[in-house]
């Protein structure tokens, strides 16, 4: 294997996949990436939906309690992202779950940590939704939702955030009889969490998603079955 | 925004290059260090497919592998002297497709390139955004962990 020897990388499993940072080796690096992670951990425990004691568990039982200031932050930004996609998005259809938006958030809230580190470039990469920040260029790739076996170079992106969804795994929030989606939606934009969030818009409405991402001054690419 | 994205980001999806194989996080000795810092670690008697090191402060240090949907993670876990989960580190992620990737990479290289993104077959490749990779059988295999502690090393 070949590997860049002056960077540091550290992965683990959060968020229901494998959390990927990188980062340029120094002196500040290893504290640097353990607050990226609690971070994540943080973002984990409190908008997981599987888990019992998450603020979505306790937001569908109705129950009364303080919500972290995060889970706060990332309903305002869907709610925003709803009205902007003209519903596309829309946390409630999928019985208020975060999955669309949450994971993208925790790798802007860990890129945010290693920053505040003093660290200057990298890249976290949580199971796909991956953010680059930094002075340098880095190439990107997509794993095609249709075709996981083969790797599609997307280019190469600097500062931005980068977030590819599959139709199989989408919840559709429109009435039924429209439009086919298409089988998968990169898209990319100057936060994860956006990107996160535009890609089931841009699924569900491919001919519009051009048009969609625009609104957040982010870019759209998209997969049909016919590749 | 749009400034900061070259144009032929405009036009991608240009071509398939192949996927990597092996990407190597952390040696045992570095997961070690990171789970118990300052420790002394002691190897126990094999005899079985996870490798077991008894931690010098108390507890135990595991190295085992699970097979996700696509992948080999080799990954460690840290147990205190409470038997409790002390954390996780993953020691290595592979693809387990390498037939496929191997034949597409060989197809690749007659295909047209693009300057100054070489296809090599064994290059490190990163940032990857797709097709989540789950978790879960990660998740199994620390609950088996957890279970080999309770059944069998607590009492040594």
């Amino acid at each position: 294997m070949k590997t860049n020897c002056a960077s540091v990388r550290r992965a683990r499993p959060l968020l229901g996949t494998l959390v990927e940072i990188r980062v340029p080796a120094g002196r500040e690096t290893e504290p640097a990436i353990e607050r990226a992670f609690s971070a994540i951990e943080r973002v984990h425990r409190a908008m997981s939906a599987q888990e019992s004691t998450s603020d979505i568990a306790r937001l569908r039982a109705a129950r009364s309690f303080a919500l972290d200031p995060w889970t706060r932050r990332v309903l305002e930004r869907a709610e925003e992202i709803r009205l902007a996609t003209d519903g596309l998005f829309d946390c409630a259809a999928c019985g208020y779950s975060l999955d669309g938006i949450a994971k993208g958030f925790a790798v802007d809230r860990a890129v945010e940590a290693l920053q505040g580190a003093g660290i200057r470039a990298g890249v976290v990469n949580a199971g796909g939704d991956l953010r680059v920040f930094g002075e340098a260029y880095e190439d990107v790739y997509v794993r095609p939702p249709q075709r996981p076996q083969t790797l599609v170079y997307l280019g190469r992106v600097r500062d931005a955030a980068v977030a590819t969804s599959a139709a199989a795994l989408l919840v559709d929030p429109r009435p039924s009889g429209r439009a086919r989606p298409a089988t998968g939606a990169t898209v990319i934009a100057a936060d994860c969490m956006t990107a996160d969030a535009l890609t089931k818009p841009c699924l569900l409405e491919p001919q519009r998603a051009r048009e969609l991402a625009a609104r957040f001054c982010a870019h759209a690419c998209l997969f049909s079955t016919d590749g | 925004m749009s400034h900061r994205w070259p144009a032929f980001i405009a036009a991608p999806l240009a071509f398939s290059i192949p996927a990597a194989h092996a990407t190597v996080y952390l040696t045992v000795e570095q997961a070690q260090q990171s789970l118990f810092p300052g420790a002394s670690f002691a190897a126990l008697d094999p005899g079985r497919r996870e490798r077991v090191w008894r931690v010098s402060q108390g507890g135990w240090f595991i190295v085992d592998q699970v097979l996700g949907k696509r992948e080999l993670i080799t990954y460690a876990l840290g147990i205190d002297a409470q038997g409790r989960a002390r954390g996780i580190e993953i020691l290595e992620y592979r693809e387990s497709h390498g037939g496929q990737v191997r034949e597409a990479a060989w197809r690749a290289q007659f295909a047209g390139k693009s300057a100054g993104d070489p296809l090599q077959l064994d290059r490190d490749i990163r940032n990857i955004s797709g097709a989540t990779l789950s978790c879960r059988h990660l998740t199994d295999g620390v609950k088996r962990l957890l279970k080999l502690y309770e059944n069998e090393l607590r009492q040594r």
